[in-house]
């Protein structure tokens, strides 16, 4: 007899650190994309941060110096992405593909080299229980039983909301991405934000890969199974999220409930009865919460005017 | 001012792209999978078979790459292998994409390829439809095959040729739980597959008849974070404490999930302890060697039509060591493992052994 009660919990308590990866690169995103460059390298570039960040945890044997390998293997990709678009001004289309393309080759090529013989793999971090709340029925084991990046996750999406909508820095931003004349007339530097926005959101993108790695799998995966899409579904959190890191936080979640739902459900068995197409149909439901939202949310989207806009001075 | 400025981003753009090309072909040359398909050709330089060895080129294909640690990383190995025994020039492609299958097969076929070795189920329906159009080509499909429809160029290696090794992998999972509660992960539900699934069960049930045996299949082979949540939740749902992916990529998930909980993992087709060095109990091996080399031999004999257009019938299971359980398991299984395996024959004739197949997997019970 199935309980579910206790799947109703297992299904919430995993569906944060589902969550976790696509929303730090969301947030990464909203800032690339704010200032105005659009980066479709994120997949690619959380998948060589994965690797980078488990090669330096299981070679150094700490997972500080795994994940800050992790944040520069994608901080040194957002720099890449911010040369090619923002200084050459490339078509920021091409480019995020090329370095999509490109990072996951490293990411592959680094991985095969690595370990000709060794299979390279950490255990997860723990869960940080945290006292009194992790006792709560339901809530305890949802909210206060995740490990320490799922935590920092959540909190780097309301600090950068506070960032971006609170401080002449995120004023700044914004104007950069709606109107660049305008901002540079007022004195503010546009491709140098754009520059920092970019790096930024590579830098996320990369600490989305190393929370993979560190905050869950412990393991990397060739040929862009280990991400599975999660990159590409960051860039579609963005803009049901209207551009917003709040926003973010509930747009991840919908896709890492999903996972949840479907992951929870196959491992249960509980439509099992309906045959091999139970397992397809599962997978799916990610994709049915996208379309969901996207027939309740779709008005009102836009996006910065000037995305994908090269800006040149006059 | 302005067109110096222009002169000098070209030129920083012309520099940016040659490096770029440059780096693209140097990753493409050392890691082709940066292209849809990898391919590396070995030319042995000594010939350890007769002086026709030089005549036969043998060409696999596998669907992903040697890092799976499973069948890709096998069949590669058994290809070397071919190479090094018989002297044959042999070409292996890895991460042959569905789309490129008919392409590199055909491409092989016009230069001279005589022996085309496709391994992976996701070819059967390609190698079928190619073969037709090389007759003088030999064809070789693995891991199995449950079809009627090879040409007289093609052999192939029947569905359940692993069952008896996860028969045994029952019983001493049915000897080995605690829990009372065992679980498979298979990618999709094959034919193949699912003969493997009820004689782990057969075997589970023979070694502890109150066990239960549960089983999800995710419908992927390719997502280790949707693996690691449905181990999980085998684990934590339904307590089971032995866990056999049998799940490619996605069972690299639930690898991961079983040895952070310190859950006892048996592998398959390769002794896959490197993947969890400290909770692999064994592993359920695939003796390829033993279909690949008579094939051989057939084709430098010259009797080919011995093997030709029929499935072969092969019972290559078995289990691998046990490595860091060894000394946990009783010497009272092993005694019944080694008895179960001599008495495999007869177990298979009186039914004990299934050989079962249904269309859409059991429910969880």
């Amino acid at each position: 007899m199935t309980d579910y009660g206790s799947l109703t919990v297992s299904i919430l308590a995993a569906s944060l650190p589902l969550t976790m990866p696509i929303l730090y690169a969301s947030i990464g995103e909203v800032y690339a994309e704010k200032s105005g460059v659009l980066n479709m390298g994120i997949e690619g570039v959380m998948s060589l941060a994965a690797f980078v960040s488990l090669w330096v945890t299981y070679s150094t044997g700490s997972y500080f110096y795994g994940l800050l390998a992790g944040i520069g293997a994608g901080m040194a990709m957002g720099l890449f992405h911010s040369f090619a678009t923002v200084k050459i001004g490339i078509n920021q289309l091409i480019a995020g593909l090329m370095l999509y393309s490109l990072a996951l080759a490293i990411g592959d090529f680094g991985y095969v080299i690595a370990t000709k013989k060794v299979v390279p793999y950490v255990r997860p971090l723990s869960p940080v229980h945290l006292p009194v709340l992790s006792g709560l029925p339901v809530i305890g084991p949802v909210l206060f039983k995740q490990n320490l990046l799922v935590y920092l996750s959540f909190a780097v999406a309301v600090i950068m909301g506070l960032i971006l909508y609170k401080t002449t820095w995120g004023l700044k931003i914004r104007a950069v991405g709606e109107n660049p004349e305008a901002a540079d007339s007022a004195g503010v530097n546009v491709n140098l934000v754009r520059h920092l926005c970019v790096i930024l959101g590579g830098t996320l993108a990369g600490l989305a890969g190393a929370s993979l790695v560190l905050g869950y799998l412990g393991l990397y995966a060739t040929g862009d199974t280990l991400v599975a899409g999660r990159g590409w579904i960051a860039i579609v959190v963005v803009i049901f999220a209207r551009w917003s890191p709040y926003k973010a936080i509930a747009g991840a979640w919908v896709f890492g409930l999903g996972y949840s739902i479907a992951a929870v459900f196959i491992g249960s068995g509980v439509f099992s009865s309906l045959g091999t197409a139970s397992g397809y149909l599962l997978l799916a439901v990610p994709y049915v919460f996208a379309i969901v939202f996207i027939l309740l949310f779709h008005r009102g989207t836009k996006s910065p005017s000037s995305l994908t806009v090269p800006y040149k001075r006059r | 001012m302005e067109r110096r400025h222009a002169v000098s981003t070209t030129i920083v753009a012309i520099v940016v792209i040659a490096v770029l090309v440059v780096a693209a072909i140097a990753i493409a040359i050392a890691l082709p999978s940066f292209a849809s398909t990898k391919t590396v050709t070995i030319v042995p330089t000594t010939s350890s078979s007769t002086s026709t060895a030089s005549q036969y080129k043998l060409a696999l294909l596998v669907g992903g790459d040697v890092t799976d640690d499973g069948l890709n990383d096998q069949g590669v190995q058994v290809a070397n292998w071919i190479a090094s025994t018989y002297g044959w020039t042999v070409s292996v492609s890895q991460d042959v994409a569905y789309s490129s299958q008919g392409a590199l097969m055909t491409s092989y076929a016009q230069q001279g390829y005589n022996v085309i070795w496709a391994d992976g189920n996701q070819f059967i329906g390609t190698t079928e439809a190619i073969a037709a159009q090389f007759p003088n080509v030999k064809f070789i499909m693995t891991p199995t095959y449950d079809g009627d429809n090879l040409t007289k160029n093609v052999v192939a290696l029947s569905a359940g040729n692993q069952a008896t090794g996860y028969y045994l992998a029952g019983v001493l999972s049915g000897k080995m739980t605690k829990t009372g509660s065992v679980g498979v992960v298979i990618g999709q539900w094959f034919t193949a597959l699912s003969l493997e699934f009820y004689a782990y069960k057969a075997g589970v049930h023979s070694a502890n008849p109150n066990a239960k045996v549960y089983l999800s299949v995710p419908g992927t082979w390719s997502d280790p974070t949707i693996g690691n949540t449905v181990a999980m939740t085998m684990i934590n749902t339904d307590h089971c404490d032995i866990l056999v992916p049998i799940a490619d990529t996605t069972g690299l998930g639930v690898i991961a999930a079983a040895t952070t909980t310190n859950t006892t993992l048996i592998g398959t087709v390769l002794d896959q302890v490197v993947l969890s060095p400290t909770d692999m109990m064994t592993s359920v091996l695939l003796n390829m060697t033993a279909f690949i080399q008579p094939v051989i031999q057939h084709i430098i004999a010259g009797t080919w039509s011995q093997i030709g257009g029929k499935v072969q019938d092969l019972n290559l299971g078995s289990l691998g060591p046990f490595h860091n359980f060894d000394s946990v398991i009783p010497t009272s299984v092993k005694t019944l493992l080694a008895q179960t395996a001599a008495q495999m024959g007869a177990l298979i004739g009186n039914g004990t052994m299934p050989f079962t197949y249904t269309p859409n997997p059991p429910t969880s019970p």
